[in-house]
C-alpha cells in the first residue's frame, strides 16, 4: 500500500517554545488516522504544518512522494489536501451550495475575461460546476438544504457541510481537527457514520486530531499520541489505551 | 400621532404657498458662498457684508426689488457647480455672486458663461478666474496687481532693495502672488536673494530661517495666511531675524495678532480695504451701520461682499430695473465706472471683468491693524 | 435568452430613455445632479467591491481618483493651454505635447491608476492584518504633497484648469452602467464567491485553495481603473482640479453610499448612491429662509446637513445593514412580493 502522508522529523519553534518536536508519522492510503494529546500538545500547529499554514522550523512532509514544505497552503490543496477547522469555518453568508462551490476554485476552468464578457464557456462550466456541486451535495444527503444560508444551519449540519466542501476540493488526503468538538452524544454518532461513508464513496485518506477518545477509538485504525509536542506513543486503539505513558500524559503523573 | 401629522401637512402646504408668493417687480439674484466648510469664516463674514448692504439699498431705482437667494457651496468645487446650476435653472436667477475662493469660482464660472448668466466674485484674485470669458467680473483686484503693490511699496517707499521670497508651496494664493512680486521686484531694480518654500501643515521654520539668516535680505516678502506668518514671525524673532515682513490680504485677522503677539508688531501687508481710512462717502456709511448691526469693524470679506451686491444693484438699475436681462446686465457690471464702493473707487475693465481699483497698505503697530497708505493702480 | 435577462436588458433601456428625455426636457441642474450620480455610482460599486463584497477595509478612493483626474487631465488639455498655465516651472515638454481625445484620455487614466492599485496592493496583500486602511489612508495623504510639489507634471498648488467639458450625462451613465455590467458579472461568478468567501473567513478560503493574494489583487485592482475612469470624468465635469479637491471626505461620501445601501450589495450601493446625492441637493429647502404662519425663519447654513445626518442614523437603526444589506435586488424577489400581496388579498 502507498504512503498518503510522510512527516519525517518535523519540529515547529515559535520564539523558545517548541510546539512540535521532531514529529515523525506515517499514513497509509485509505486509512483514517488519529492523532490525540492534552490541550496544547501541538497537535493543531502540527496539522498547520502539513497544510503549510506555517513552514516548520526543520523537517520534511511528504504527500504521496513529494516534499511539499515550503509550498503555499492553496497548492498543497491542489495537490489533493483537504482540510476542516477546530471550530467551523463556513463562509456563513454564502448559501450551503455556494460553500461547496468555492472547492472548486483551484481547478477553475474560466478566466476573468470570460466572467465578464459571459462567454459560452462560462456558462458551460459554472453550469458544469453547480451540476457536480449538487450530486456532491446528494451523495452526502445535504442537497434539500443547497439554497440555505450556511449560517442558518443547526451545528452538526453545519460540519457536514464543512467536510463536504472540503471534499469539494477533490481531495486524497482529508485532515479533521477535532470534528467531534461541540457535539452531543448523537451528533458525534451520525458524523462517525458520516466520516466513514465519505472516507468509502471518495476514496480517502482521513487525518483526524481529536479531544472525544470514544470517538477516536471506534473510528482509527492507527493512532499517535502527542505530548508537549514529542510523539510519545503510535499503535492500534488498544495498545494506545493500555499504554502508560498515554495513561500518565492524560491523567497526570500519579507517582509524583 | 394622526392629529400630529394634519397639523404637519396643514403647516407644509401653507408653507409652500408662502414659500412661492413672491414680489411682481423684483430681480433674482442667486449668492454662492462657503457658509459651511473649510473656509466658512469667510463666507459668513461675506454674507453679513451682502446682507447689511441690502438693508442699506433693497430697491434698485424704478423700485426693484432685488431678491437675494443664498446657497451653500461647503468650500468645494462641486458644492459651488452644483449650487450655480441649481441657481441658474431652477431658481431663474439673473446675476450671481459668488463665490469667494478663485477655484470654487472657477468650477462655477464655466456653467455661468455657458448659460449667459453673469457672475461676479467678491473676493477671487486669481488671475484666471475671469480670463478668456465674457460673463464673469469680480469686485477686487487680482493678485499680479497685490504682489506688485507689494513690491513697488518695498522699493520706492521703504527703499530696499533686497528681498526674500516665502511661498507657501500648497496654496495657490502664496504660489500666485509670491510670482507677481518677483517679477515686479526685478523689474523695479530690486533683487531677490532667495525663495524659501514651506507648507500650510509647517510648525517648524528653522530651516527657512538659517537660510534666510545667511543670505542676509532687506525684507522678507510671505504672502500666506495669518497663521503661518504668526508662526513664523514668532520663531523668526527669536533666531534673532529681524528684517520686515511684508504679506497679502491673508495676513488680515485678529488672529494674527493673537497668536504673533509681539513678533508680528511691523508686519506691514496689502488689503482691500480699511474701516478707519474712508475711502468713499458710502465707507463711513456701511462702517458705521456694520458696527452697529454686528458690533465689530467690518474685514475685507464683508467689504467686498457689499461691494459685488453694491456693483450688482447699480447694474440692475443701469439695464432697466426688473426688465432687465442678464446680458443687460452683464453689459453695466462690466461698464462699471468710477463707482464709489465701501472699498474705494472701483472701475470694472469691460474686456477682462477685472476690477481696477486701488489697494490699501496696513501695518501691525502695538497689537493693532493701523492704515499706513493707498495705492493706486 | 430568459424573461429575467430581458428585464433587465429593458430597465436599462428605460433607464438611458429616461435620460435621454431629460436631456431635452428636465433642467440643467437637474441633468447635473444626474450626471454626478453616475459617476458616483461607478465610484461606489467598485469602492463596495473591495470593500463590501472582498470585505478589504481600504481608504483608497481619493487618493485613486485623483490619480485619473489627474492623468486624464493632463491627457485632453490642448499643448497651448498647458504652456500658458505653467508660469511657475514649465512643463515636462513630452508631457506638454501629449494630447489625445476624452476617450483613450479616460481609458490611460484607468490604467494607470489601475497600475498604481497593483504597485499598492501587491507589498499590502501578501501580508495577514489591516495594513490596507493605514496604507490607503497614507496614500492619499501622500498624493496631495505629490501633487503639490511635483510643479513640472502637476502645476503644483496651481492645479490645472480650463479643462474641456467633455463629460456629458452619456458617458457617466454609459461608464456607470459598464461598470454595474462587469463588477456585478465578476460578483456572481466563481471570482465572486471566491472574494466573499476571502470577506467571511480568510483561512477557510486558503483551506479551499483559493488563491487569496491574487483575489483580492484582482477586486482592488478592478476597483481602481473604475475609480480612476470616474475620477478622469469628475475632472472633465468640473473643468478645474487642483491638490486640494479630492481630500479624504470623498472617500467618506463614498464609505457612507456604501454603508447605507448595504455592503456588498451592488444594487443597494445604487439605490443609496441616489438617495445620498440627491438628498443633499433635495435638503437644501431647509436651508431657505421660510415663513410659516408669518413667522420668518431664517436661513441656518448648515441645517441640510444636521438633517441629513438625523436621516443617515434613522436608516442605521432600522436598517442596520444597510437599505439591502447584502442581498440583491432580483426579479424574482419582486415576483414573489406581488404574488404574496396578492394572497393576502384574496
Amino acid at each position: 500500500m502507498n504512503i498518503a502522508l510522510k512527516c519525517d522529523k518535523i519540529t515547529m519553534k515559535f520564539g523558545g517554545l517548541t510546539a512540535v518536536n521532531e514529529f515523525s508519522a506515517e499514513i497509509r492510503e485509505h486509512m483514517i488516522f488519529g492523532l490525540i494529546g492534552p490541550n496544547g500538545a501541538g497537535k493543531t500547529t502540527a496539522f498547520n504544518v502539513i497544510t503549510g499554514n506555517l513552514k516548520p522550523t526543520s523537517g520534511d512532509v511528504n504527500f504521496f512522494g513529494k516534499s511539499i514544505v515550503g509550498l503555499k497552503p492553496y497548492k498543497i490543496v491542489s495537490m489533493g489536501m483537504a482540510r476542516t477547522f477546530q471550530n467551523i469555518r463556513l463562509f456563513s453568508n454564502l448559501t450551503v451550495l455556494e460553500n461547496i462551490l468555492t472547492g472548486f476554485h483551484h481547478k477553475l476552468q474560466y478566466n476573468i475575461v470570460d466572467t465578464v464578457l459571459r462567454t459560452p464557456r462560462y456558462y458551460k462550466h459554472e453550469k458544469e460546476m453547480r451540476n457536480t456541486a449538487r450530486e456532491l451535495l446528494k451523495s452526502v444527503g445535504l442537497l434539500d438544504k443547497a439554497d440555505l444560508k450556511a449560517s442558518g444551519l443547526p451545528y452538526g449540519e453545519r460540519r457536514e457541510v464543512e467536510i463536504a466542501r472540503a471534499l469539494a476540493t477533490g481531495p486524497k488526503l482529508l485532515l479533521l481537527d477535532e470534528p467531534a468538538a461541540g457535539m452531543n452524544p448523537q451528533e458525534t454518532l451520525n458524523l462517525m457514520y458520516f466520516i466513514q461513508e465519505v472516507k468509502e464513496s471518495f476514496n480517502l485518506t482521513v487525518f483526524l486530531i481529536e479531544h472525544d477518545m470514544k470517538f477516536v477509538m471506534n473510528l482509527c485504525e492507527t493512532i499517535a499520541v502527542l505530548d508537549h509536542g514529542v510523539k510519545i506513543a503510535e499503535g492500534n486503539p488498544e495498545e494506545i489505551q493500555k499504554n502508560p505513558d498515554v495513561i500518565r500524559a492524560y491523567l497526570g503523573d500519579i507517582d509524583a | 400621532m394622526k392629529r400630529f401629522l394634519n397639523i404637519l401637512a396643514v403647516a407644509l402646504v401653507s408653507f409652500m404657498f408662502m414659500a412661492t408668493s413672491s414680489y411682481s417687480k423684483e430681480v433674482k439674484v442667486g449668492v454662492v458662498l462657503p457658509m459651511t466648510g473649510l473656509v466658512a469664516a469667510f463666507g459668513q463674514s461675506a454674507w453679513k457684508g451682502i446682507e447689511l448692504a441690502q438693508s442699506m439699498e433693497p430697491t434698485a431705482k424704478d423700485g426693484t426689488k432685488i431678491h437675494l437667494t443664498l446657497l451653500d457651496n461647503k468650500g468645494t468645487k462641486v458644492g459651488t457647480a452644483n449650487a450655480v446650476s441649481k441657481l441658474i435653472s431652477s431658481n431663474h436667477v439673473k446675476t450671481l455672486i459668488g463665490a469667494i475662493t478663485s477655484s470654487d469660482t472657477m468650477a462655477g464660472a464655466p456653467i455661468a458663461e455657458r448659460h449667459h448668466i453673469p457672475m461676479i466674485s467678491s473676493s477671487a484674485t486669481n488671475p484666471l478666474v475671469t480670463k478668456g470669458t465674457k460673463y464673469i467680473s469680480r469686485a477686487c483686484f487680482i493678485d499680479p496687481f497685490q504682489g506688485a503693490v507689494a513690491a513697488k511699496y518695498v522699493y520706492n517707499n521703504l527703499h530696499k532693495k533686497t528681498a526674500t521670497v516665502m511661498i507657501e508651496r500648497d496654496q495657490d494664493y502664496s504660489v500666485g502672488l509670491a510670482h507677481a512680486f518677483i517679477k515686479a521686484f526685478k523689474k523695479l531694480g530690486g533683487k531677490v536673494v532667495s525663495v524659501a518654500f514651506f507648507q500650510s501643515t509647517d510648525q517648524d521654520y528653522s530651516a527657512q530661517i538659517s537660510t534666510i539668516k545667511a543670505k542676509n535680505p532687506e525684507v522678507i516678502y510671505m504672502p500666506s495666511y495669518y497663521q503661518e506668518i504668526a508662526l513664523f514671525c514668532r520663531q523668526a524673532r527669536q533666531y534673532g531675524l529681524n528684517q520686515p515682513v511684508l504679506a497679502g490680504d491673508g495676513a488680515e485677522a485678529d488672529a494674527l495678532i493673537k497668536i504673533g503677539g509681539k513678533a508680528v508688531n511691523g508686519v506691514t501687508f496689502t488689503t482691500h480695504f480699511d474701516p478707519h481710512a474712508a475711502a468713499t462717502p458710502l465707507t463711513t456709511k456701511f462702517v458705521n451701520l456694520y458696527n452697529k448691526k454686528y458690533k465689530q469693524n467690518p474685514d475685507a470679506m464683508a467689504a467686498l461682499g457689499a461691494d459685488a451686491y453694491f456693483i450688482v444693484l447699480n447694474a440692475v438699475s443701469k439695464a432697466g430695473g426688473y426688465k432687465a436681462t442678464p446680458k443687460k446686465i452683464n453689459y453695466y457690471i462690466r461698464h462699471t465706472k468710477n463707482f464709489k464702493g465701501v472699498t474705494g473707487v472701483i472701475n470694472i475693465n469691460p474686456k477682462t471683468g477685472n476690477a481696477i481699483k486701488s489697494a490699501v497698505i496696513r501695518k501691525v503697530v502695538n497689537g493693532k491693524f493701523v492704515y499706513v497708505t493707498t495705492v493706486n493702480p | 435568452m430568459n424573461k429575467k435577462t430581458i428585464l433587465t436588458v429593458l430597465s436599462v433601456v428605460l433607464l438611458f430613455l429616461f435620460l435621454w428625455y431629460g436631456d431635452g426636457h428636465l433642467s440643467t441642474y437637474a441633468m447635473r445632479i444626474w450626471e454626478e450620480v453616475g459617476i458616483f455610482l461607478m465610484l461606489a460599486a467598485s469602492y463596495n467591491l473591495i470593500n463590501g463584497v472582498t470585505g478589504q477595509f481600504s481608504l483608497e478612493p481619493n487618493g485613486f481618483v485623483a490619480i485619473g483626474a489627474y492623468v486624464t487631465a493632463i491627457l485632453i488639455l490642448t499643448p497651448a493651454q498647458k504652456e500658458a498655465m505653467f508660469i511657475i516651472t514649465p512643463m515636462v515638454p513630452w508631457l506638454q505635447n501629449l494630447h489625445m481625445s476624452f476617450f483613450p484620455a479616460l481609458i490611460i487614466g484607468g490604467l494607470v491608476t489601475a497600475f498604481v492599485g497593483f504597485l499598492l496592493g501587491f507589498p499590502v496583500f501578501r501580508v495577514r492584518g489591516d495594513y490596507l486602511a493605514i496604507v490607503t489612508l497614507g496614500f492619499g495623504l501622500t498624493i496631495r504633497v505629490v501633487s503639490n510639489n511635483t510643479v513640472p507634471i502637476t502645476n503644483g498648488a496651481l492645479g490645472l484648469k480650463g479643462l474641456p467639458t467633455y463629460t456629458t450625462i452619456w458617458w457617466c451613465w454609459g461608464w456607470a452602467v459598464f461598470a454595474m455590467i462587469v463588477i456585478m458579472r465578476m460578483v456572481n461568478s466563481e471570482f465572486g464567491r471566491a472574494m466573499k468567501a476571502v470577506r467571511d473567513d480568510e483561512d477557510a478560503a486558503i483551506a479551499m485553495g483559493i488563491n487569496t493574494f491574487w483575489i483580492k489583487m484582482t477586486a482592488f485592482i478592478t476597483a481602481a481603473f473604475f475609480e480612476g475612469v470616474g475620477g478622469g470624468l469628475l475632472a472633465s465635469l468640473i473643468t478645474i482640479i487642483s491638490p486640494t479637491m479630492f481630500t479624504f471626505f470623498l472617500t467618506f461620501e463614498l464609505l457612507i453610499i456604501i454603508v447605507v445601501g448595504g455592503l456588498g450589495s451592488m444594487t443597494g450601493t445604487a439605490l443609496a448612491t441616489i438617495v445620498v446625492i440627491w438628498g443633499s441637493e433635495i435638503l437644501r429647502v431647509v436651508e431657505q429662509p421660510m415663513d410659516i404662519f408669518g413667522l420668518h425663519i431664517p436661513g441656518i447654513p448648515g441645517m441640510r446637513m444636521v438633517v441629513f445626518s438625523v436621516l443617515l442614523i434613522l436608516i442605521m437603526i432600522f436598517a442596520r445593514e444597510g437599505i439591502m444589506g447584502q442581498k440583491e435586488f432580483s426579479w424574482d424577489s419582486l415576483f414573489n412580493f406581488f404574488k404574496k400581496n396578492k394572497v393576502a388579498q384574496k
